[in-house]
């Protein structure tokens, strides 16, 4: 199909000038015809295949193939951090994740911890209506505190929604507390922490910038 | 060239049931003919629905995929849920266009195909009006239908609707002068403009095959050209969406889109149904000469099944086309026509012409 | 028809037992918008390949849900998927498109460019940080880019806030079950009782008065040059 006809190019001369002619002719373009007509019905005959064999088709129902849904294991749908079976996180408030994150997604909001010098985490603020789920605030993590999981249903009708706290209690990482026998002194050092403990209402204190010379946040929520 | 064969079936119209009825009681003929209208009323609702149901069923179907799934049982109440949602649609008219033709416009898309309707042969008894002279009638309401796609492009006040109406309209009345030419042929071998006599003159077969190759050569012209005409694809060049944001129907919503985008449906199985009436026999069954048993088998189905039957085979071929086929340029579309379909229609009709007159043909006409 | 519609509860409320009637009506009329919206397909970003491409492909079948019907014309579509981050010089368009729309219409924002600048929220001199300042949203799909299940169950979020919050008693208002939403793994116990009743009290939302509010793309004059023919 894809030969082109032939052109025969000459000069005749119209009024006594030399003009350049091309001339075309009809019958090559005729016996194209089989060939046209073979293609389309080539084409008409493999969607007729595919209309008489209904079990050739591919489409996985969503909501009802809920249960058996299986995703490439490196899919990033969602953030958490990881708590261990006595509840327990990582997170030292090293702020890495912080400085990682490309667009400031993540804030970590420290307090002064009972051991001199060494602040503790309080809140984790973890802005999921921006993230790019990157993943570079997993890597960055020295301590593992981070996790992607798959859970993907997460739309909303409020935008304020999205933005929600991922430790569940302020304080020390399990290597700390597991350090401290007394189960009643370690319940202590753990105040807990909702879901949408601060940033509801919306990024009062987390305004986005809108130029670089503007203010940037990362200064002004660190405890 | 007078070719009826056996009258084995008595064909009567609501319209002569009406006249029967006119001079005694006149109020039965009234009864008859809001009958009438009620029932073609019916009949474009329900086959709006069932059409566009169907639609995007074998559409899926044909791209490996499950059309509607949800809404009923596999879909089946998907279209319900299309009309009302389109009936209770906001209904805008842009503030500087023509606020009465852009209420025509769609009106006289939707009347045309349903004019239409009313005078295709759906069995002997089923027949709203045989008009006498069927096949004129329909070429002239083809060309009447331009006009609603002008009045859309024209009145919306867009210069790209106006873009989409001027080229669907040159694309349909380009194509109706080769669909009139292949009906002319099966016009000349029944030798009657009226449909029921078309029909009835295909009681040895159907001309599609018994008009030897001029037969199968109109019936393929007629189908091309008539898919042309409703705008599908391969020919849905005013209403492509990457071509022109939609054409001529860019500026209607609710109810006026609506009625576009039924007509464009019931276009589908008029066409269909002309189709079937002229080449592939109307209501009559499938007849092989001297085949009695099979013969009278095929006579006991009936004759209303068998036109339902055979619009739905042409209604799926004519989906077929449109989720195979790849949309043609608009300069592609016009080339098409009048450089290979117009020359090749016209030697049709001339073949067809010498075939009758100097009778070359082997069956019985 | 709409004004049928509009009058309909004028009507039939004085007649005992017309509550009935405007419900099963509501029913109806809720029913049949949810299950054939039909997409404005308004992609400008990567999202759009997987919100209006890949979801209407084979695998994952936008037909299912009855909105595989992708008209290009705002004025025949229902709902605008905001696929893609919103330049400034798009927000001016796009405010067209949906000052376009028919009623009713819904607006579904995709993807984080769309709820809220997403990867451009930090330094960009070009992006609108999020779709909601200029159109009014009803539902976010948060990703990067979300999946087509995850566009699903957003869809089906809408599909539940259309059944739920739309009555012909008032129209143009629209009751958003905000809480009837949460992230997965997010209960209502996370929700603090006071953070609770403040989301439940702009619950309600005046779909006019919204669309009205949003005048971020008309201060936007100032950045298309004046006498351009960008507009």
């Amino acid at each position: 199909m894809t030969e082109f006809q032939q052109i025969e190019r000459k000069q005749i001369t119209f009024g006594g000038k030399p003009v350049p002619v091309a001339v075309v002719h009809p019958l090559d373009r005729a016996s194209k015809a089989p060939s046209v007509l073979k293609g389309l019905v080539r084409g008409m005959r493999l969607t007729l295949g595919y209309f008489l064999r209904p079990w050739k088709v591919v489409t996985r129902q969503y909501p009802e193939n809920r249960q058996t849904l299986r995703f490439p294991q490196r899919y990033r749908a969602m953030l958490t951090m990881i708590h261990d079976s006595q509840g327990f996180h990582r997170c030292t408030a090293c702020k890495l994740c912080e400085k990682a994150c490309p667009n400031g997604s993540i804030r970590v909001i420290t307090q002064k911890g009972l051991l001199e010098g060494v602040n503790k985490l309080d809140q984790y603020i973890w802005r999921m209506d921006s993230c790019l789920l990157c993943n570079a605030c997993v890597q960055a993590c020295p301590f593992g505190a981070l996790k992607m999981t798959h859970s993907f249903e997460n739309a909303v009708y409020d935008r304020r929604l999205l933005v929600y706290n991922l430790n569940r209690y302020a304080g020390p990482p399990a290597k700390v507390l597991a350090a401290e026998p007394d189960t009643a002194k370690r319940r202590q050092m753990m105040e807990p922490r909702g879901r949408f403990d601060g940033p509801l209402p919306l990024n009062e204190g987390l305004k986005p910038v809108l130029a670089k010379t503007q203010e940037s946040p990362v200064r002004e929520t660190s405890a | 060239m007078m070719s009826v064969g056996q009258p084995a079936w008595e064909v009567v119209t609501v319209a002569d049931r009406a006249e029967y009825w006119l001079e005694s009681h006149w109020y039965f003929a009234v009864a008859y003919m809001i009958l009438a209208v009620l029932a073609v009323a019916a009949m474009v609702v329900a086959l709006g629905m069932g059409l566009i149901y169907g639609e995007r069923k074998i559409a899926a179907h044909f791209q490996c995929r499950m059309g509607p799934m949800r809404v009923g049982y596999h879909g089946i109440l998907q279209s319900i849920a299309d009309t009302i949602k389109l009936l209770l649609k906001e209904d805008i008219v842009p503030e500087r266009a023509d606020k009465v033709l852009h209420l025509v416009g769609p009106f006289l898309t939707l009347v045309v195909t349903i004019l239409i309707l009313g005078v295709l042969p759906y069995s002997p008894l089923l027949q709203l009006a045989d008009v006498s002279l069927g096949v004129l009638y329909l070429t002239a309401l083809s060309g009447l239908s331009v006009l609603g796609l002008l009045l859309g492009g024209w009145s919306s006040n867009n210069k790209w609707s106006l873009l989409g109406g001027m080229r669907a309209a040159a694309q349909v009345i380009s194509y109706e002068i080769t669909a009139t030419l292949a009906l002319l042929v099966v016009t000349m071998f029944a030798g009657t403009l009226t449909l029921s006599g078309i029909v009835q003159s295909q009681a040895q077969g159907w001309w599609v095959w018994r008009a030897h190759g001029v037969g199968l050569l109109s019936m393929g012209l007629f189908m091309i050209a008539a898919t042309a005409e409703i705008n599908r694809t391969p020919f849905d060049i005013p209403e492509g969406e990457s071509e022109l944001t939609g054409g001529f129907h860019t500026e209607y919503s609710g109810l006026r889109f609506a009625f576009f985008f039924l007509a464009e449906f019931i276009n589908m199985f008029v066409v269909a149904g002309i189709t079937v009436t002229l080449f592939l026999g109307g209501w009559m069954p499938l007849r092989i000469g001297n085949w009695e048993t099979f013969n009278n088998l095929m006579g006991l189905i009936p004759p209303s099944l068998w036109f339902l039957g055979k619009v739905v085979v042409m209604v799926f071929v004519l989906m077929w086309f449109r989720w195979t086929f790849p949309r043609m340029r608009v300069d592609q579309l016009m080339r098409l026509e009048w450089k290979f379909l117009l020359p090749i229609g016209f030697i049709n009709l001339f073949a067809a012409a010498v075939i009758i007159l100097c009778k070359w043909y082997f069956f019985p006409v | 028809m709409g004004i049928v519609l509009d009058r309909l509860p004028g009507i039939f409320e004085p007649i005992p037992g017309g509550s009935v009637l405007i419900t099963s009506i509501d029913a109806i009329v809720n029913w049949a918008r949810s299950n054939s919206l039909w997409p404005l397909a308004f992609g400008t970003k990567c999202c759009a390949i997987e919100m209006l491409m890949a979801t209407g492909a084979p695998h994952q079948d936008l037909a299912r849900f009855g909105a595989e019907v992708a008209r290009q014309t705002p004025r025949q579509a229902d709902l605008m998927v905001i696929a893609g981050a919103i330049v400034k010089k798009m927000a001016l368009r796009m405010r067209l498109l949906y000052d376009q729309m028919a009623e009713p219409r819904y607006v579904m924002a995709t993807g984080s460019c769309a709820i809220s600048g997403g990867p451009f929220m930090y330094y960009s001199y070009s992006i609108v940080r999020g779709a909601d300042e200029i159109v009014p949203v009803d539902v976010y799909v948060p990703g990067c880019p979300p999946r087509p299940e995850a566009f699903f169950y957003g869809l089906m979020t809408l599909q539940k806030m259309i059944r739920q919050g739309e009555t012909i008693r008032k129209p143009g208002i629209r009751r958003k079950p905000v809480l009837a939403a949460l992230p997965q793994g997010i209960t209502m116990d996370d929700l603090r009782v006071e953070q609770r009743e403040w989301l439940q009290r702009d619950n309600t939302v005046d779909m006019a008065k919204a669309a009205a509010q949003k005048t971020w793309a008309a201060r936007l004059e100032q950045w298309v040059p004046k006498n351009s023919n960008n507009l």
